[in-house]
């Protein structure tokens, strides 16, 4: 039996693992997960009105289920995997916190893929003030763990009448459709009931979206964007910019992308200014964020200061690295500045010797999910990475689904040559560094249904327990 | 993000090379016999898996109603490969191990790929190269078709339109004869710029087999 070790559990690392599992009866997988619970951006990215996105989940539970029945899957949750510095602190770990040692997967399995995801968000340079990220406000809303007594902050963030979102992806549309949506058509999701509380109370009636690229640069899928301009409460309020050469004409330009074009045929077929609902949103382009203004007295925000831009003339403005002249500033009012420029992957903690990470491009340096040697580009052993931190973060579930098929395609080639290494001990090699138990699937199991029962009082599909503490008091009390 | 093999793959059937291959191939078809339309259409296709396999994944085609029988079992009726005998062996050379597929196809092994061969039945492409078919009722949308029958075809969403995973790749012959996918599975096709050739095709909550049905059966007549 081939022992490999997963490092997450969303939906890069269930895909590799899938494939895998399903090509070779002779693989066994254990996947790690820094959380107590498995699914990653299932569970706590994809936004709470897209529940049949979630569905997903139902999927991996049914992998998890029949490969843990055959003894080729087990779940272990709340372990991170560090460098081996960080894990010598493992004795005081908390429960909820227990750390493992990479280089000691390396010495237990035959195979070890990072899966771990881009966890963090890239921020908004500024010569003044902060803005909120978008990624602690959607981890808010999906009840992520660190996310815990954040909805106080937001209560007072959302008192603000105009948010301004900077950044034209899928996580900005999500962003802004929590804002203006009423938050009766969340009432019966897994939105944790505080949020809702909040999300209640807010006084956001206008969002505007900024970018700094123009319009044939925005990132959105066109079911986001079509979706957005079908909010029931919310108008979209057309911008001039949009009726001017080239955007106006943008279905009959040869060179432009059916993406882009499908994005403007959206925008072009919306807006109708006589249908002014109780809430709006727009869309603002070539506009680079500059400041943050406050007010001398209650230091509230007043307003976001940009430098305005424009493509330089002579090229087309379209494509990604499209070439900006910087004009003067303007002041946008608002009270809400919400960043979302997009994530980026992080190295495992003091790992670098061992797993080789790309700062620039954020993600592990490989080919085809071989982990390479930056220096000599020479693949590493037994070493593979799989979805964002292999490839950065974009893309939806779908081209996750088809880079893990790669990478799993890559360690299936390799296996062919291999023969399993006898001196691979796998779980058995770790279980004593972990000090205790780890959450099973069983144990996760526990806690699902726990939520689903929570949520069935309150009419909902959900009730996530937010605090690791409680979810793992939970798992322990329900799983013996 | 573009899948660059995906597009690559799907968009070698948009040559002119195939599609002077397609209509050689078809018209040779029928010289051999005029009044069995079905046969022909058989003929075609298999030529088409053939050729095909080497060079892509696989491709999705629509003919005349079949005139085979389908064995019942387990609320679907499903024949297994009845149509090699009828053209003369020609499946035999299909492929049944994904080795023959080039690195392209491969890696798009995880979409499970499908033929149509009429409004009934529908022969699926599945990832080890080997086909299996099986008759569909009216409603059936292609996802669920291919679960009900052990066919292997990634749903994350479970057909809600709301995860475009469940990709497959049809003729563009017949993929034309298609009315325009509804506004909200258009934008679908758009997630991971899958649709660049019109070869894609996400089989959700879009009941293509009634779709098709409906549409103009005499079409397919038309091709003789």
């Amino acid at each position: 039996m081939f022992k490999v070790a997963v490092i997450g559990s969303g939906p890069a690392a269930f895909y590799t693992a899938q494939h895998l599992l399903k090509s070779r009866s002779n693989v066994s997988i254990h996947m790690f997960e820094k959380l107590a619970t498995p699914f990653g951006l299932v569970r706590f990215g994809i936004a709470a009105d897209h529940q049949d996105a979630k569905k997903v989940a139902n999927k991996f539970d049914e992998l998890a289920t029949h490969y843990q029945k055959e003894g080729r899957f087990q779940f272990v949750g709340g372990v991170e995997v560090v460098g081996s510095e960080d894990a010598d602190a493992v004795a005081n770990a908390s429960l909820s916190q227990r750390r493992l040692p990479f280089s000691l997967l390396r010495k237990n399995y035959d195979v070890v893929i990072a899966a771990y995801g881009a966890e963090s968000a890239k921020t908004m340079p500024l010569k003044q003030g902060r803005a909120v990220s978008a990624h602690d406000f959607v981890q808010w809303v999906n009840g992520h763990p660190d996310s815990i007594g954040h909805s106080d902050m937001f209560a007072h963030h959302l008192e603000a009448e105009t948010a301004v979102v900077v950044g034209h992806g899928n996580v900005a549309l999500d962003v802004a459709r929590v804002l203006l949506d009423d938050v009766d058509s969340l009432r019966r999701t897994d939105v944790p009931d505080n949020v809702l509380q909040v999300l209640a109370e807010s006084k956001v009636r206008h969002v505007r979206l900024v970018a700094r690229r123009g319009p044939f640069q925005m990132a959105f899928t066109a079911k986001e964007l079509r979706e957005m301009t079908k909010l029931p409460n919310a108008s979209y309020m057309p911008n001039e910019l949009l009726s001017s050469e080239p955007y106006k004409s943008s279905d009959s330009l040869p060179w432009l992308d059916r993406s882009p074009k499908r994005l403007m045929q959206i925008l072009h077929g919306s807006g109708d200014a006589k249908a002014i609902k109780s809430k709006s949103w727009a869309l603002d382009w070539y506009l680079s964020p500059h400041q943050i203004l406050q007010d001398e007295n209650t230091k509230s925000i007043k307003a976001i200061q940009f430098q305005k831009t424009s493509p330089v003339s002579s090229v087309v403005p379209f494509g990604s690295k499209i070439e900006l002249v910087p004009n003067e500033f303007v002041d946008m009012p608002c009270g809400l500045v919400i960043s979302s420029l997009g994530y980026t992957g992080l190295p495992l903690p003091n790992c670098s010797e061992d797993l080789p990470f790309d700062a620039r491009s954020g993600v592990i340096p490989n080919i085809q999910g071989r982990v390479i040697d930056p220096a000599t580009k020479a693949p590493i052993e037994g070493l593979y990475a799989s979805g964002w931190i292999k490839r950065g973060a974009v893309g939806v579930i779908a081209a996750t689904m088809y880079d893990a098929v790669e990478t799993a395609d890559s360690i299936l080639a390799d296996l062919e040559t291999a023969k399993p290494d006898a001196s691979k001990q796998g779980f058995a090699g770790i279980q004593a560094h972990l000090g205790g138990k780890a959450v099973s699937y069983d144990g996760w199991k526990v806690l699902d249904e726990h939520e689903r029962k929570e949520g069935a009082k309150r009419g909902k599909l959900r009730e996530k327990v937010v605090d690791l503490k409680s979810a793992m008091r939970i798992i322990d009390m329900g799983d013996k | 993000m573009v899948h660059p093999q995906l597009l690559k793959s799907a968009a070698i059937v948009d040559t002119d090379e195939d599609d002077n291959a397609f209509t050689k191939y078809r018209d040779k078809a029928y010289q051999y016999d005029d009044e069995d339309c079905d046969y022909n259409i058989e003929m075609f296709e298999c030529y088409n898996i053939k050729k095909w396999n080497q060079r892509t994944s696989a491709q999705m085609l629509l003919g005349a109603p079949s005139p085979y029988q389908p064995e019942t079992s387990e609320g679907l009726p499903q024949v297994h490969l009845n149509t090699a005998k009828r053209s003369g062996g020609i499946l035999e050379d299909v492929p049944t191990q994904s080795t023959t597929f080039d690195r392209q196809s491969e890696t798009v092994s995880s979409t499970a790929i499908l033929v149509l061969i009429n409004n009934y039945a529908v022969s699926y492409i599945q990832q080890d190269g080997t086909k299996k078919t099986v008759y569909a009722k009216d409603g059936w949308n292609l996802l669920d078709l291919a679960h009900s029958n052990n066919i292997e075809l990634e749903g994350a969403c479970e057909g809600s339109l709301a995860c475009s995973t469940c990709h497959i790749v049809m003729q563009k012959e017949f993929y034309e004869k298609l009315e325009e996918p509804s506004d909200e599975e258009n934008d679908m096709l758009d997630l991971g710029h899958l649709l660049g050739c019109s070869m894609a095709f996400t089989l959700t909550s879009k009941h293509i087999l009634t779709h098709y049905q409906n549409k103009d059966l005499d079409s397919v007549a038309k091709l003789k």
